[in-house]
């Protein structure tokens, strides 16, 4: 029996706030140092650092929990006849009807050993790795930073030697710290990357690329005001595609040249070349719906089977993961094979794409069953395979769960994690005076120096565990 | 207005938002920071040419409801010695600590609804879902808190 009024509702929602415990410690001081962490890990990643998940791999540095990719995806070569390997419960697909069961999950490193490669954290000369995307099974695309203001250089790690090559170093066009390398693509015969000034107020950005073999980097190019609110970049074998915030998609030769919108465009977002979409993947929370799925090469058009109740769906060219309710939800494109899959994601959440083998898509999910496996394992996220219906634990959440998603412009291949790293506080003194707010009111303006603590990660910084899904066990 | 200005007067009131959107003081005062970390981050855009107390309400709803909080890990807490708190609202209890059984985003509804007041269009736009999304989200939480609604209402919500 309903027996409370709405009235009821607003006048306690309203009492509450009113009564709300005085915050702990102060308000202004947390946010300028929270800003200030953010600036040190905005390098490789601006465009998600007013978005994404950010979750903290090795010595305090944050990557953001963004989407990006392998070769551009061709994506169609995932087929049916792919045979999965032993399967502890996979799912049942029932013709229209949506199935549901929880799969399995242990450590991606037991599912899929040959994913699973361990990389020094840091170069010979010191510099610290950081993933960006599998090139191919055994080939894996690093970023090398000396310092976190410096701008560094790209490696390849060849997995079955142990061994990493200097690909290009990225060079700094404008003077001083304002410039930040962002996101880097791996095309089929390029590596391309932009960069911008994200602490001044210019709208401004710049493309560079590197033959796939490596090489010296060239300048392709720089844009200013909405042109330079890059969301995602491509690169083909004779030009550099971009999409912004505001929607579109934008290509420039890469011999130079002035830039130029692709024809029809309007309101899609590069998902990753030649696939554009009608929502921005790197958007904050992923709410909505993808509902269209464009070739941008072909200009072909797909309309995407979105089922009731769904909500964060994204979709590569073969499949598409979204949330249902507390369970994620994964079917293709039309609507087929659809189930759901609890234990995954979670409502209100998104999920996100990476990259497999041959660029086909798997899903990338937050893991929600409380306790976690029967073994005691509790991973942080959960790669799914939507082919074989396996899953694959990311990261441990018992060890502070931790991870990091490689940083390319494309959904990526990659997933990692320190297994040495812990949470421990770490304190800092702002001036109190910056603290106007949160202090009882009556109380006096508090002077000198205030202690502001932050939860960070400590230990580690020697070894990354790597899964690279570019060597997912796929028979194609 | 400068950044802090705006900070040293409207952060109180967006903690209290956070605090009933949340329900307790370490989420609320977490929400609120980042919100306003962001919210700092773009500030010389947003003080142009938009609402920044809209923006930073809005992100606060979004990051809500959203896989950020659950999977953050560089919670900052600030250790100023002050009194103990309690995180449980001290007054009517039943119907504050039934809210906290409800999922984030039906929360989320009910709070731009009962709080914010903003009518259910402008809760779809800011939260990024459907109409009828709102609707059955509110309705479904409304009926798990066990509230009636009004009948002169009725025709307008649902």
């Amino acid at each position: 029996m309903n027996d409370r009024s709405e009235a009821e509702l607003i006048r306690l929602l309203a009492d509450a706030a009113d009564a709300a415990p005085e915050p702990k410690g102060d308000l202004a001081g947390t946010v300028q140092l929270r800003r200030s962490r953010r600036r040190t890990r905005r390098r490789l990643q601006s465009a998600l650092a007013v978005a994404g998940v950010v979750t903290v791999v090795a010595g305090g540095t944050a990557v953001g929990r963004g989407v990006s990719s392998g070769e551009g995806g061709d994506g169609h070569v995932l087929t049916t006849e792919v045979t999965p390997t032993a399967v502890p419960s996979p799912e049942e697909s029932s013709g229209d009807g949506t199935s549901s069961e929880s799969p399995t999950v242990r450590p991606a490193a037991e599912v899929w050993p040959a994913t699973v490669s361990w990389i020094p954290a840091k170069a010979a000369d010191g510099s610290k790795y950081r993933p960006i995307t599998g090139l191919s099974a055994t080939e894996l695309l690093l970023s090398a930073e000396s310092s976190f203001e410096k701008v560094g250089r790209l490696e390849v790690y060849d997995t079955m030697t142990g061994r990493s090559t200097v690909l290009t170093q990225m060079p700094t066009p404008k003077e001083g710290k304002d410039y930040y390398t962002q996101d880097v693509e791996a095309g089929t015969d390029y590596i391309a990357w932009w960069g911008e000034t994200p602490n001044t107020p210019d709208k401004w950005a710049d493309f560079w690329v590197v033959p796939r073999a490596g090489g010296t980097a060239k300048r392709v190019g720089e844009v200013t005001g909405a042109l330079a609110e890059v969301t995602r970049i491509g690169v083909t074998a004779d030009s550099l595609v971009w999409s912004v915030k505001a929607g579109g998609v934008y290509r420039m030769p890469l011999s130079g040249g002035a830039p130029g919108r692709i024809a029809g465009t309007d309101g899609l977002h590069l998902l990753s070349w030649p696939w554009a979409a009608d929502v921005d993947g790197k958007q904050d929370t992923g709410a909505g719906n993808q509902t269209k799925l464009v070739n941008l090469e072909t200009g072909t058009t797909t309309e995407v089977n979105v089922p009731k109740g769904v909500d964060g769906l994204r979709c590569g060219p073969v499949w598409c993961f979204g949330a249902k309710g507390d369970a994620a939800l994964v079917q293709r494109v039309d609507g087929s094979d659809r189930r759901t899959v609890p234990g995954l994601g979670r409502a209100g959440g998104s999920s996100s794409l990476l990259t497999g083998r041959t660029g086909g898509f798997v899903g990338f999910f937050g893991y929600s069953q409380r306790g976690g496996t029967a073994s005691g394992y509790v991973p942080s996220e959960v790669v799914y395979d939507p082919i074989s219906g396996m899953a694959g634990g990311i990261g441990d959440r018992t060890n502070g769960g931790g991870y990091g998603v490689g940083v390319s412009s494309s959904p990526t291949s990659i997933v990692y994690w320190d297994a040495d790293e812990r949470q421990v506080e770490e304190c800092g003194e702002v001036d109190a005076a910056s603290v106007p707010l949160t202090r009882p009111s009556g109380a006096p303006a508090p002077t000198g120096k205030i202690r502001t603590c932050a939860q960070v990660q400590k230990g580690g910084g020697k070894e990354f565990t790597v899964v690279n899904l570019l060597a997912l066990p796929y028979m194609n | 207005m400068e950044f802090t200005d705006f900070v040293a007067a409207r952060g109180s009131a967006l903690y209290r938002y956070g605090y009933v959107l949340t329900g307790n003081a370490e989420d609320a005062a977490d929400l609120t920071q980042e919100a306003l970390a962001r919210l700092g981050d773009a500030w010389s855009r947003i003080r142009k040419k938009d609402d920044p107390e809209g923006y930073v309400r809005t992100t606060m709803a979004r990051l809500h409801i959203s896989l950020w909080r659950r999977l953050r890990k560089e919670r900052l807490v600030a250790a100023v010695p002050e009194a103990a708190y309690t995180d449980d609202y001290p007054g009517e209890t039943g119907l504050w600590n039934e809210l906290k059984g409800l999922p984030p985003k039906q929360r989320a509804v009910l709070v731009l609804r009962y709080y914010e007041d903003l009518p259910d269009d402008e809760i779809a736009g800011l939260l990024g879902i459907s109409r009828g999304t709102v609707r059955s989200q509110a309705a479904r939480a409304l009926d798990k808190l066990r509230v009636r609604v009004a009948p002169a209402e009725t025709e307008a919500v649902r």
